[in-house]
């Protein structure tokens, strides 16, 4: 059991330490997903959509101090890019930012 | 839904809706059918780019060179997602993120195709074929969201159901158009029958269209025959008036023999019968001869008639019992179509005329005025005249106020029948300007309309 926390821990240390592997970083929210940790990226998308409209151009999960944020990029219909940062555990909107 | 225009639109619309619900029906067919083909070979080529991408090591670990992979792969729920698993492994790509894709093992070789709901309510076409590389047996699924097709589909379908309704409605209009057009000859026909009532024309124009043509022929001939018809019972009656004449003399010479003298009851019975008899000889004969070749109708033009009858009459005048009389008939009449039977206007200034004539000794004047639906006729002559008494007598039918000149009665008599018939009002007065008897008549034609 320690065994499998200190793996664990490892690879998430690794998924934040290596960007050029983020390319696994959907495995890792699958886990998470999968383990009631995270809430499926459908009801994140959900959420943000109805905070601000617009098409989901990309996805990121990141680690910050512990806690599993979804940031989502959305193109709005005047060409605007938004950032919208959101707790992946509850969905609660941490931060709204839009892109220059 | 007697109406041509009703059942040609009825025929349109239902002719072009079945032809747009038959083309909607290919086109729609054919544009989903070339999409999903066109979806299904892009999906075999990612599915070889994959292919070559994969990796597969000993241990039966898949692995994908991910350089290789469109980006599509990796943009979550980008529509475009695939699946390669074997027995130990599922390996995702990234644009599925945290969602699966139900995809069973498939045997080497073996190639299926079919739809499924993917996340964000996608509508996906999954092709799965089963691969042998590396001497490792997998099973690759490639899909893709068929949402923007069905998209493009339902818009497809809004313009072509507004081009139909767009066409519909031209052709309509055109086909209205057209109706229109093809039915004016039909127009002028109601005039001109209209026309031929108020015998204007005498018979219908033949310069129409061929499929009234027949129907323009029947009536014309119907007109014919009618004319024809009239013509005969008219020249009958006064062929059987003259030849009523001679018998009659002979009965009236018969009554005043000898004989007859013995029985004066009998003899009185049969002189009046006579007389009735030569009265309505007289009528008919007059009637014959003032009515002249015209054809009948309800349109009576002075301008033409009056020369005719006061040339008639002028001679019947001069030219009594040898008796020349220097007679003056002046006639004034407005250049109108009054919409009266010509008939009976002629019956009725004809035989006011033919009083006027009688009792006339130099001069009779007849004058006309009105408009098309109102007549007023005043003749007048510079003979006797009448006594307020005699007037109130002329009133009734058949009273003569002189004995020696015969048909006088009668021929006021007829006048008052004409112009009851018309509804209009006879009037008798003393002439003002000549002195002897002035008769006016006022008639009134109601329009239908």
């Amino acid at each position: 059991m320690r065994r499998l926390s200190i793996v664990l821990l490892l690879l998430s240390g690794l998924f934040v330490l290596t960007p050029g592997l983020s390319d696994e970083d959907h495995q890792q929210a699958r886990r998470l997903k999968e383990l009631g940790e995270i809430l499926p990226l459908e009801q994140i998308i959900e959420i943000a959509r109805a905070k601000q409209p617009g098409r989901v151009i990309e996805v990121e999960l990141k680690n910050k101090s512990g806690r599993h944020v979804y940031e989502v990029e959305l193109l709005d219909m005047r060409g605007g890019v938004w950032e919208l940062y959101f707790d992946a555990a509850t969905g609660e909107l941490i931060k709204r930012e839009q892109e220059d | 839904m007697n109406s041509v225009q009703q059942r040609l639109q009825l025929g349109l619309i239902a002719n072009i809706v079945l032809l747009m619900l038959l083309l909607w029906w290919l086109v729609a067919g054919a544009i989903e059918k070339f999409g999903e083909e066109f979806v299904q070979s892009r999906l075999e080529h990612d599915a070889d780019r994959l292919l070559s991408a994969l990796q597969v090591d000993e241990s039966g670990v898949l692995q994908l060179t991910p350089d290789r992979m469109t980006n599509l792969y990796k943009q979550p729920f980008s529509g475009h997602y695939f699946v390669v698993l074997n027995d130990n492994k599922t390996l995702y790509s990234r644009s599925l993120w945290d969602e699966s894709l139900a995809v069973s093992r498939l045997p080497k070789g073996v190639v299926r195709q079919w739809n499924t709901q993917g996340p964000l309510g996608q509508t996906l076409l999954v092709w799965a074929g089963g691969f042998q590389k590396q001497g490792q047996r997998f099973t690759l699924a490639v899909a893709e969201d068929l949402t923007p097709l069905s998209e493009s589909l339902v818009r497809f379908n809004w313009y072509f159901a507004g081009l139909s309704l767009l066409t519909l409605m031209l052709l309509l209009g055109v086909q209205h158009y057209v109706v229109r057009r093809s039915f004016r000859p039909l127009e002028h026909i109601l005039y001109e029958i209209k026309n031929l009532q108020q015998g204007a024309v005498g018979e219908l124009s033949e310069d129409v269209p061929a499929e009234v043509r027949p129907l323009v022929r029947e009536v014309n001939h119907l007109l014919r025959l009618l004319g024809e018809r009239l013509q005969r019972s008219r020249n009958a009656l006064g062929n059987l008036a003259h030849a009523l004449k001679g018998p009659l003399s002979l009965l009236t010479r018969l009554g005043q023999q000898e004989s007859m003298r013995a029985l004066p009851d009998l003899s009185a019975s049969l002189k009046q019968q006579t007389d009735n008899i030569r009265q309505l000889m007289d009528r008919e004969l007059k009637r014959a001869r003032l009515m002249g070749q015209g054809a009948p109708g309800v349109r009576f033009a002075p301008q033409e008639e009056m020369p005719v009858l006061v040339d008639v009459l002028q001679r019947m005048f001069t030219a009594v019992d040898g008796q020349k009389k220097s007679l003056d008939i002046h006639w004034q009449a407005p250049d109108v179509v009054f919409v009266f039977d010509r008939d009976d206007m002629l019956e009725l200034i004809g035989n006011l005329l033919d009083n006027a004539c009688k009792w006339a000794k130099h001069q009779v004047r007849c004058e006309l005025r009105g408009d098309e639906y109102h007549l007023q006729l005043a003749v007048e002559d510079d003979g006797p005249g009448c006594s307020d008494e005699e007037i109130k007598q002329l009133t009734a039918r058949g009273v003569r106020i002189d004995e020696a000149a015969p048909g006088h009665g009668l021929g006021l008599a007829i006048v008052r029948d004409v112009v009851e018939i018309y509804g209009g009002t006879l009037t008798l007065g003393r002439s003002s300007t000549l002195g002897g008897l002035r008769v006016s008549v006022c008639l009134e034609k109601h329009t239908a309309k």
